[in-house]
């Protein structure tokens, strides 16, 4: 089987599946190996679906030879978070107290993409309970740290690390990821990969664990904004079983003949607004600066730029936070109360969940109170521009060996969207722009009004058409 | 910086948020003596959980919980009137 199906996209194996050049089992059998080869070197994989996987294929391969095409993921491999409830194998959330769970049914996202045609081949590892208890290490999940790609002596970031660490290695072509604040974005990063995290209710959350009914997100992460939007589009819209969701669809933005430049560059048929905030660029690691710079320049054809933009000076660390914290708490009381907190990996988190207890009442419904006024005011920012672009972290990846608070000293983060944006539900995408310190990579990141998840894919395309920095493959051999 | 819920232990402020700031972090890591606040709510913890919590763990948890009541007054400097409702809606249900 040639390497070059490894980092292909999903269109490309799409074409490759349709052109009968591979079967879907060929591809499935692909991906499965490598999970199985290389997953343990990068602590990217819970459970390996060998026998969904090789099952799901094999029906994908008998419609296709009917000539029956569910569409672009018919017969495409893919891994989720292991928070995603997935029938016949153990849904970890990646700590040890639940390591045997089992589930009796799908979560809606995975049955939605079998409903597509896409075959499941990994439930992927992921920080326990979703970082929810507090943790301060790479180290934070009973499969070990994940490690990126790039460096394995570096996070691929969480809580979606094994998503992120998978999709930069090419052991699956895209896979699902989850934020509750920063947990789709942040991996996408620091693994080198594209990740759209979508509007608060977009996507259902039914079969998924809860760390924050109010916050947790579910979106894909893949090589580039096109496959992610070709994943959103099978996921997204109402789910009768989680009240959240909300009536609306996501249709994958045409890309009309007039847009396409000589080069194969994309050109909209208007400049983009972009707001760039105030201090976006200051405080943080000099080749995350430069590369965010950078990408700006390569836009500069297509995009108009306002800077020095300012949020809303409104608390969105401290009501995001006690939201997190307290739906948290009531989420894993049973896990606190029973005393199984202390089986977790990392010690912070064994201890973390305890202090959220005394959370007043008081406070965390004040936070729901801000939270409606602080929509409006973000929403009323938002909408003067087509998207606020910023760095997506303030630094590369820590090192796996370091607390994060002493993983890059003198770095004090910049002006930053992930905080607020996560409170209030809108969406962004983080698409990777260079490398920095260490040659680990760098993103760009792009946050609209809610519901404007269209508008991310078309600036993402819009870069990634300029750039091949979401081509570059780590030095990953099998 | 951790993704997802870094207030849970409360001593730590989160970088990705506008709060963040180089001396909020430097207060931070001063760690002032817990108010006495803090030490009340934390010894509700230390009745309920004592048996399993070791000395150390308490103290931080007593850290963590001083940490989120600095933060928290950020929550009621922003105005607020009776009008201004949680952000969700409860929906009666009846089956069928």
């Amino acid at each position: 089987m040639p390497d070059d199906l490894s980092f292909a996209s999903v269109a490309e194996l799409g074409r490759r599946l349709r052109a009968r050049k591979v079967s879907a089992t060929e591809l499935a059998t692909h991906f499965l190996d490598r999970l199985e080869s290389l997953g343990p070197t990068f602590g990217a994989v819970v459970t390996v679906t060998r026998g969904r996987a090789l099952s799901e294929a094999a029906a994908a391969d008998r419609e296709i030879a009917r000539g029956r095409w569910r569409g672009p993921l018919h017969g495409i491999p893919y891994g989720v978070k292991d928070l995603l409830a997935a029938e016949g194998y153990p849904t970890s959330w990646g700590a040890a107290p639940y390591e045997n769970q089992l589930f009796a049914a799908d979560a809606t996202v995975v049955a939605r993409l079998k409903a597509a045609g896409a075959v499941l081949v990994a439930k992927l590892a992921m920080v326990e309970l979703a970082g929810g208890m507090g943790y301060n290490q790479a180290n934070a999940s009973f499969t070990g740290p994940g490690r990126t790609p790039w460096n394995p002596d570096y996070w691929s970031g969480g809580s979606s690390s094994g998503p992120g660490a998978a999709v930069a290695a090419g052991l699956v072509p895209f896979a699902i990821g989850s934020e509750t604040s920063g947990s789709i974005v942040t991996p996408a990063a620091y693994s080198g990969v594209t990740g759209l995290r979508p509007t608060y209710g977009l996507v259902s959350r039914h079969g998924a664990m809860a760390l924050s009914w109010t916050m947790d997100k579910l979106g894909p992460m893949g090589r580039s904004a096109e496959d992610c939007a070709l994943v959103l589009a099978a996921i997204a819209g109402k789910d009768p079983e989680d009240p959240s969701s909300v009536d609306r669809k996501f249709f994958v933005p045409p890309l009309r003949r007039a847009e396409r430049g000589s080069g194969g560059e994309v050109r909209p048929r208007r400049k983009l607004r972009i707001g760039i905030l105030k201090n976006a660029d200051q405080g943080i690691q000099a080749e995350v600066a430069k590369n965010f710079r950078d990408a700006l320049g390569v836009l500069k054809d297509v995009i108009t730029v306002t800077e020095n933009v300012e949020l809303p000076d409104l608390p969105y660390g401290v009501v995001g936070g006690t939201i997190i914290a307290v739906e948290g708490a009531s989420a894993f009381d049973d896990l606190v109360d029973s005393g199984r907190v202390a089986q977790l990996t990392a010690p912070e988190d064994r201890i973390g969940g305890y202090a959220a207890l005394a959370i007043p009442a008081r406070d965390y419904v004040r936070a729901l109170r801000l939270r409606r006024p602080m929509g409006k005011a973000l929403d009323a920012l938002l909408k003067q521009f087509d998207a606020i672009a910023t760095p997506t972290r303030g630094t590369v990846a820590s090192p796996i060996d370091k607390p994060f608070r002493d993983a890059w000293p003198g770095v004090t983060g910049g002006a930053n969207i992930i905080g607020p944006a996560n409170v209030v539900g809108v969406p962004s995408i983080s698409v990777p722009n260079g490398f920095g310190v260490q040659n680990l990579p760098t993103g760009l990141c792009f946050t609209a009004r809610a519901f404007e998840e269209g508008t991310l894919v078309q600036l993402g395309r819009l870069y990634q058409s300029r750039t091949d920095w979401h081509k570059q493959r780590p030095p990953v051999t099998a | 910086m951790a993704a997802a819920a870094p207030f849970v232990l409360g001593d730590l402020p989160e970088l990705t948020s506008p709060d963040a700031t180089p001396a909020a972090l430097t207060q931070a890591q001063q760690a002032p003596e817990p108010s006495a606040l803090a030490k009340a709510l934390a010894e509700g913890i230390r009745l309920r959980y004592g048996d399993r919590l070791t000395a150390d763990d308490l103290r931080t948890i007593t850290r963590a919980i001083d940490g989120r009541l600095r933060g928290a007054e950020r929550l009621y400097q922003a105005a607020l009137t009776n009008a201004d409702e949680p952000d969700f809606v409860f929906r009666v249900y009846r089956g069928d």
